[in-house]
């Protein structure tokens, strides 16, 4: 089974996992989550605007041993992406099991879903998130509605939180995100793109900081952040977000389908992301394999206590650096060149 | 063969996520609906619970109320909330659940502690209570508060808490926040934040209506639960601490100002008016950083044919009313009106924000009041 993915369902794949990658690292992931956010995800998505356009010259120029690295690079931001994904859900299936199921039980429904999602291939879950994409804007619509009275534009102020460096910290971070989630798109298939292609994924990542901006930003409007900068365990930060403390119960309904929903997608990309970059750099392992090798991998890391370690949020912190950094060099030592030169 | 894979799988998914187990049997699950939270005198932790019978048949162990109650009371002192909570998962003999609390009782004297902030904080963190759950700070005892709650005229226990507190909000004699407008406030930047005010003493309402008797606010009218208890007035935090006590009529000027209610009654010269809010009331803090003045502007109409005459009457009487209100609040350095989020907006960062000492600025702030009243009736 050869794992692959059309440009259109990647692209649409990729922007709603960047959207819900930036959202849930900025707000949800974060044990104190900071004024400034929505700034941060619009500063991450101009951030990466480069990078994935230098994408395409390190597929081009790089030749087969950059790529080969890069592709390393993607796969293990991915891999750690899928089981920070699947920690998520599985948390968030502990907040409703009121923690009495044990964690492995909890992570399996989203194993398995990974696994049946990758063996569907790419472009199934690429047009499941163009469906996802419609019905998300109908279900945040009917949020935004019903929580409209609760909204308080003002805890929007002072307009840059505790500072440019947080802002800058926060927005390296959201654009390590999009640089590497924009993974799927660049080494689907058999890679390289012409010009229409780079501009798919800069449109990606333009609509998806958007929208990840827009959500923080209703966020605020709703949970003040907190100027002591206290750690919020992760119950609280998930109940601030569904139920707020403040609206009504029956709108945890939307607001926890638009949750799994926006985790799942995320799931599935960066999942299938993983899966179709082991099989490109072991090309004689079959797409089963791949799926169940990254299903295996993301449910031990997710099990491990690796998601929720001071290691990993230094790596988060510095993948943006290293993609940059990466496609700097590789694109400075074959010599600048657009696609169409090549 | 596929399909049949794909539906196992799609089912213990579904299973899975929404966390179906036995343990979630409604039977098993003891839902707290009223919480009180007090401290004794040795400095225990006391909370008090109320949750409904499954059956005539269960009795409570924690000094209840009478067998006819439809619900249970449980009563634990512990060293800190965090024992006390682990103490009623064991007295209780069902699952302690808080997910469907509706409303946390703290005493005056518990709210008055330097460490409340902590305590509530400790409260937020507690699994599943964060849902919108209702807070009074009382007088007297917590416990006693909670264990006075009953649903006396039929209904749950649950659809009355909301009855009652939603008629008096609609009648202005209490702020509309609820815990985690407390919680959020007291850890964010804004301004302070206001929980209802209740007592049990019915004497408490002939001592709040001989208050103040020269004010045009009705400060009679205490809302009276069928349980006979009362709901009357705000208590103001600051830094997480109770600082100040608003009465009723005080708090009615302090909705308008908030825009949380449409309408008061305002009695001069022995007639009384109804007045509506015109527009949404008006608040600025001015330009210059070092004195700021602080301004608020509030447009009413009556319902009824008044003279230019009455309007400048019911005009300076309010105005003298909410200055008065502004002042005290200032003398307490709270700042319940909302002008923190408006003088924050001139900040670029939070810690511009923390230095400028907003409390300290508001407390010597120049108020300055306007208000308009004229006559929607027809000549």
């Amino acid at each position: 089974m050869k794992l692959r993915v059309s440009p259109k369902p990647a692209a649409f794949s990729a922007c709603a996992a960047m959207a819900a990658r930036v959202f849930c690292g900025l707000s949800v992931d974060c044990v104190s989550p900071g004024y400034a956010a929505w700034l941060s995800a619009i500063i991450g998505a101009a951030l990466s605007v480069p990078v994935l356009w230098m994408y395409g010259h390190v597929s081009v120029v790089g030749g087969r041993t950059a790529r080969t690295a890069f592709q390393g690079f993607i796969l293990a931001a991915s891999l750690t992406g899928s089981a920070v994904t699947m920690a998520d859900i599985a948390h968030s299936a502990g907040y409703l099991a009121l923690d009495r199921v044990a964690p492995a039980v909890l992570l399996l429904p989203a194993a398995l879903a990974l696994f049946w999602c990758i063996t569907r291939n790419g472009d199934s879950i690429g047009y499941a998130a163009m469906i996802w994409a419609r019905l998300f804007a109908l279900l945040l619509l009917i949020v935004v509605i019903l929580q409209f009275p609760y909204y308080r534009p003002e805890w929007l102020r002072p307009i840059l939180g505790s500072g440019w460096s947080t802002v800058a910290r926060n927005a390296v971070r959201a654009a390590g995100w999009f640089c590497t989630i924009g993974g799927i798109w660049i080494f689907r298939e058999d890679g390289g793109e012409g010009r229409s292609g780079k501009n798919a994924i800069l449109l990606s990542c333009a609509v998806s900081g958007a929208i990840a901006a827009l959500l923080l930003a209703l966020h605020a409007m709703l949970a003040p952040a907190f100027y002591s900068g206290a750690a919020l365990s992760w119950q609280l930060r998930l109940d601030a977000l569904l139920t707020n403390g403040r609206t009504p119960l029956y709108l945890q309904m939307p607001m926890i389908i638009l949750w799994y929903g926006g985790l799942f997608h995320l799931l599935g990309c960066e999942g299938f992301a993983a899966a179709m970059l082991l099989q490109q750099m072991a090309p004689r392992l079959d797409g089963r394999v791949c799926a169940g090798a990254v299903t295996l991998c993301a449910s031990a890391l997710a099990l491990s206590g690796f998601t929720g370690s001071r290691l990993l949020a230094l790596l988060i912190r510095y993948q943006y650096i290293a993609a940059a950094g990466f496609c700097a060099i590789v694109a400075a030592r074959g010599g600048l060149q657009t696609c169409a030169d090549a | 063969m596929r399909g049949c894979i794909a539906a196992a799988v799609l089912v213990a998914v579904g299973m899975s996520l929404s966390a179906c187990s036995p343990s979630m049997e409604v039977e098993n699950q003891a839902y707290v609906l009223v919480m009180g939270i007090d401290r004794t005198e040795n400095g225990e932790i006391e909370l008090t619970i109320r949750i409904p019978k499954i059956g005539q048949s269960e009795s409570s162990n924690g000094g209840g109320k009478d067998e006819a109650s439809p619900y249970l009371t449980y009563a634990v002192r512990a060293g800190s909330y965090a024992r006390a909570i682990d103490a009623l998962q064991v007295m209780v003999p069902r699952e302690l659940n808080l997910s469907h609390i509706k409303l946390i009782i703290a005493s005056e004297r518990i709210a008055g502690r330097s460490d409340f902030r902590e305590l509530v904080d400790q409260i937020a963190e507690t699994p599943h209570l964060y849902n919108t759950a209702r807070f009074i700070v009382c007088e007297g005892s917590a416990g006693d508060y909670a264990k006075r709650m009953d649903s006396v005229i039929g209904t749950r226990l649950s659809a009355e808490i909301d009855a009652w507190f939603d008629h008096c909000i609609q009648q202005g004699f209490i702020p509309d926040s609820c815990f985690a407008d407390v919680y959020y406030a007291s850890n964010s930047l804004y301004s302070d934040p206001t929980a209802v005010w209740g007592f049990m003493d019915s004497g408490e309402a002939d001592r709040a209506a001989s208050l103040n008797l020269d004010s045009p606010m009705r400060r009679d009218a205490v809302m009276e639960s069928p349980s006979q208890l009362f709901l009357s007035g705000a208590a103001v935090f600051r830094g997480g601490t109770l600082a100040l006590r608003l009465d009723n009529g005080e708090t009615q000027l302090l909705n308008l100002a908030l825009n949380q209610t449409r309408s008061i009654s305002v009695a001069l010269a022995g007639k009384s008016y109804e007045l509506t809010r015109a527009h949404r009331s008006k608040k600025s803090v001015s330009s210059e950083k070092n004195n700021p003045r602080v301004e608020l502007e509030i447009s009413l109409t009556c319902e009824d044919q008044i003279t230019n005459g009455q309007a400048s009457a019911i005009e300076a009487a309010l105005t003298d009313s909410l200055l008065a209100l502004v002042r005290k609040c200032q003398s307490s350095k709270v700042d319940p009106f909302g002008f923190a989020e408006l003088a924050a907006g001139r900040f670029l960062t939070t810690g511009e924000w923390i230095d400028y000492n907003w409390r300290s600025r508001f407390a010597q702030a120049e108020p300055r009041i306007v208000v308009h009243a004229k006559s929607s009736a027809v000549p």
